[in-house]
């Protein structure tokens, strides 16, 4: 796969880090044993994550990627491509009880309840990470993952594995 | 004094080289087990690392954080193995490096070892994110190479060799103690056995094991050496006193033994003298016979003559065999060996009896071998005696029939001499007596046949003295046969003499002035009647310096002289004699002849040194001494007046 690095947009370098995330972390697969990663918010993230998810395999799983509107139930990582504050508190607040991994774009990501929030500096991207939630939602990052990370409420819980 | 160390020391050296040997070869084997076991550690720590550093650096990679990669891999530090690392991406370019010790830098992947070799091992790991291979991760260790290793356990090694030997000399002081402690003690006792011979002395140590199996074994032995000393003791004890004993009893023995010798000796002197003393009378009586027989011419009268001189005859006979017997058995028989001619020596001693054999009708044969040599080397005096006893034998106890004396060749230098008669035989269990002396097979026969029972006795011993041997077979009623071999070496016959002349009466000296000297009345008595028969001058001398006094006064025309005389023997008296005939210068020796009673031919030669002339064996017959003279007058013709 390409790198990160070598991602041509913005996009694509979030979508490959959603894809990181996806593999350094531990996901209940679905009933059909597939990995669901959904996409609430700009379509167009939705194509690329596609484009960069779609026909691999995570642990052992296959990964599809689905839109998701208001119900996401079914998928175990929860990409909210969206900026609006009500919709995302919205959503967050829905995807609470399902313990699947929330990951966002918003400045104000962690403080709506999400787990992971992408950001670029320069170029490169990067991330934080709410350790709480992640208590909360319980699932395990690898912290090989975590530690090129920021992370929030450091003095909560382990989240990492 | 030895030491006793020695097998301690052996046995701590033992133990000691055995421990430094286990511990080395212990060593040995486990460092290299614990090299092999390294390398492998070490690579399986590498491959470990590898893959932590692996997993840390997937994320790295995804997300182009060369800076967090780089701090990755400066945590290899930790580890001294890894000497260099290297992260590529996926693309196999150069993400992030470590190196212990040069320059830091992005290094190309063609720059790290490509394989594991020698003391480097060469670890290349994928850097996976699930099934995604993100990258590459080579990671270069370097391993201690053996000898360093070997070096850093040579340390070791010597701790256990060290400890090895302070195991050892404990070890050895506990054997010594527990084994060689008793060993050295039945050594000690065995070395004091050797030193004081005492086998009382025991190993007083006790063990139940092997050792004291040792210990009881050696005791054991030394109890039966002690008993087998013991008993070696007693019979040795035992055999002193047997030998001193038998020593003892040897002593006596050998005491008896001189006993007997010097009584046998005593005897056999005894026999001679009693010989002699008895046959000096008798002489004097067949002298004496002999004489009056010459001029008796009453036939009754003759006849009582002739049966006391024959009477005489046996009387010297048996002096003669008693006086034969004492010189074999003190071995003072001596042989001549001279050339003789056998079928006549045997024909005279077959002759001596033909008038016995006319008288009992018997046939005298004899018949030689002519494979045998005629003339032979030997004794012929002591063959005629042996042929004489035998054939008198046997026509002696033959009243009918033949008597024949065989001589055959048995084998070259060896005859044998058979007298075969048909007399009355001899018991076949009397044969191996009748040759003892004073035997005979029948005592009856000595009153019958007459004779003392030494013939057989001195006839054997003569044959046993000359190399030969005697036997006798018989058969009661059918005869008797007495063989004698004997080595006779041939001889050549001697050149031949003019035939002696025949003593003519014109030969006698008819007027002699004879001096006798004889220490003997009787003898004196004899001679001078006899000389005097014939008219001739006889002056007496009783002892040689008589004799000598005589000779120097007067003029003789013969001297008789007696060897054995008292005061001077005729020996010395002729030694005087002859000297003053030297002194004196005459052209004419005085003729003497010796008279004596010993008859040997190495006397003869003595007395014929001594100056005599001639040598008449006693007793003397008027025959005899006229035949003597003659004889002496045909070689000292000169000096004697012939008639």
């Amino acid at each position: 796969m390409r790198s990160i690095a070598a991602a041509d947009s913005e996009d694509e370098l979030k979508a490959a880090t959603v894809w990181l995330f996806v593999q350094y972390s531990q996901l209940a697969p679905n009933a059909d044993g597939t990995i669901a990663v959904g996409v609430v918010g700009r379509p167009s993230f939705a194509q690329t994550l596609r484009h960069t998810l779609e026909g691999k395999m995570a642990n052992g799983h296959p990964v599809k990627v689905v839109e998701l509107k208001a119900d996401l139930h079914g998928s175990q990582v929860v990409y909210f491509a969206m900026d609006k504050s009500a919709d995302l508190r919205r959503g967050l607040q829905s995807a609470q009880p399902l313990h699947a991994l929330t990951i966002g774009e918003s400045d104000r990501f962690l403080e709506y309840g999400g787990a992971v929030t992408l950001f670029i500096v320069d170029g490169h991207i990067g991330f934080e990470t709410n350790i709480e939630t992640l208590a909360r939602s319980g699932i395990s990052i690898s912290s090989n993952l975590l530690k090129f990370g920021q992370i929030k409420n450091r003095t909560i819980g382990p989240a990492a594995r | 004094m030895r030491r006793y160390s020695s097998l301690r020391w052996k046995l701590t050296a033992l133990i000691a080289g055995g421990s430094i040997v286990a511990a080395v070869i212990a060593a040995a084997g486990f460092s290299l087990l614990d090299l092999k076991r390294f390398w492998v550690r070490s690579r399986a720590e590498v491959q470990a690392v590898g893959n932590v550093v692996a997993d840390q650096a997937g994320p790295a990679i995804a997300l182009g954080d060369r800076k967090a990669a780089g701090e990755i891999l400066l945590a290899l530090r930790s580890d001294t193995l890894i000497q260099t690392a290297a992260l590529y991406d996926a693309g196999g370019n150069c993400f992030a490096t470590y190196q212990r010790v040069g320059a830091t830098g992005c290094l190309s992947q063609a720059m790290l070892p490509a394989s594991s070799e020698g003391q480097t091992i060469v670890v290349s790991l994928d850097v996976m994110a699930g099934a995604d291979r993100l990258g590459t991760l080579v990671l270069s260790a370097s391993v201690p190479s053996v000898p360093e290793l070997l070096w850093q356990y040579s340390g070791g090694v010597m701790l256990v060799i060290v400890m090895s030997l302070i195991v050892a000399g404990i070890m050895g002081m506990v054997l010594q103690s527990r084994v060689s402690a008793p060993i050295l003690e039945i050594a000690k006792v065995a070395q004091r056995i050797a030193e004081t011979h005492q086998f009382h002395d025991r190993v007083t140590l006790a063990a139940s094991d092997e050792l004291g199996v040792l210990v009881d074994s050696f005791n054991a032995m030394l109890c039966e050496i002690q008993r087998r000393d013991t008993e070696l003791a007693q019979h040795r004890k035992s055999l002193e006193e047997e030998v001193a004993e038998r020593s003892r009893v040897n002593s006596e023995l050998l005491l008896a033994k001189d006993k007997a010798e010097d009584a046998t000796r005593l005897k056999s002197e005894f026999l001679a003298n009693m010989s002699h003393e008895i046959r000096t009378p008798m002489n004097g009586v067949m002298g004496m016979i002999s004489l009056v027989l010459d001029r008796c011419t009453d036939a009754e009268e003759r006849e009582q003559l002739l049966v006391a001189e024959s009477a005489a005859r046996s009387l010297i006979a048996i002096l003669n065999d008693i006086l034969d017997l004492s010189k074999v058995e003190a071995g003072k028989m001596t042989l001549e060996c001279i050339d003789f001619e056998l079928a006549g020596a045997v024909g005279e001693s077959m002759r001596i009896f033909n008038s016995a054999a006319r008288q009992k009708s018997l046939d005298l044969q004899f018949s030689v071998d002519p494979q045998l040599p005629a003339w032979v080397r030997g004794d012929p005096a002591r063959l005629r005696q042996v042929l004489v006893n035998l054939i008198g034998n046997a026509v002696k106890f033959t009243s009918a029939g033949i008597v024949r004396i065989i001589v055959e060749n048995v084998r070259t230098g060896v005859a044998r001499f058979s007298i075969v008669d048909t007399g009355i035989g001899i018991p076949a269990e009397k044969l191996g007596a009748i040759f003892e002396a004073f035997t005979q097979a029948d005592g009856s026969h000595t009153r019958r046949f007459g004779g003392t029972g030494l013939g057989l006795t001195i006839t054997r011993r003569l044959v046993d003295l000359m190399g030969g041997r005697l036997w006798a077979d018989s058969t009661i009623g059918e005869g008797s046969r007495f063989c004698f071999e004997l080595p006779l070496d041939p001889a050549s016959p001697p050149a031949q003499e003019p035939a002696a002349p025949t003593r003519a009466a014109e030969t006698v000296p008819s007027h002699l002035r004879v001096l006798v000297a004889e220490d003997n009345p009787i003898n004196q008595k004899v001679i001078c009647a006899m000389l005097r028969r014939q008219n001739w001058a006889v002056t007496i001398a009783s002892n040689g310096v008589e004799a000598w006094n005589l000779f120097r006064d007067g003029r003789f025309d013969l001297i008789l002289m007696d060897v054995q005389m008292p005061e001077m023997d005729g020996l010395e008296a002729t030694r005087l004699i002859r000297r003053e005939e030297q002194r004196r210068a005459t052209s004419q020796r005085l003729p003497i002849i010796a008279l004596t009673a010993h008859a040997s031919p190495a006397q003869h030669e003595e007395y014929l040194a001594e100056g005599m002339d001639s040598v008449l064996t006693k007793p003397i017959n008027r025959p005899k001494l006229l035949d003597g003279i003659y004889t002496l007058t045909r070689t000292a013709a000169p000096a004697l007046p012939v008639a």
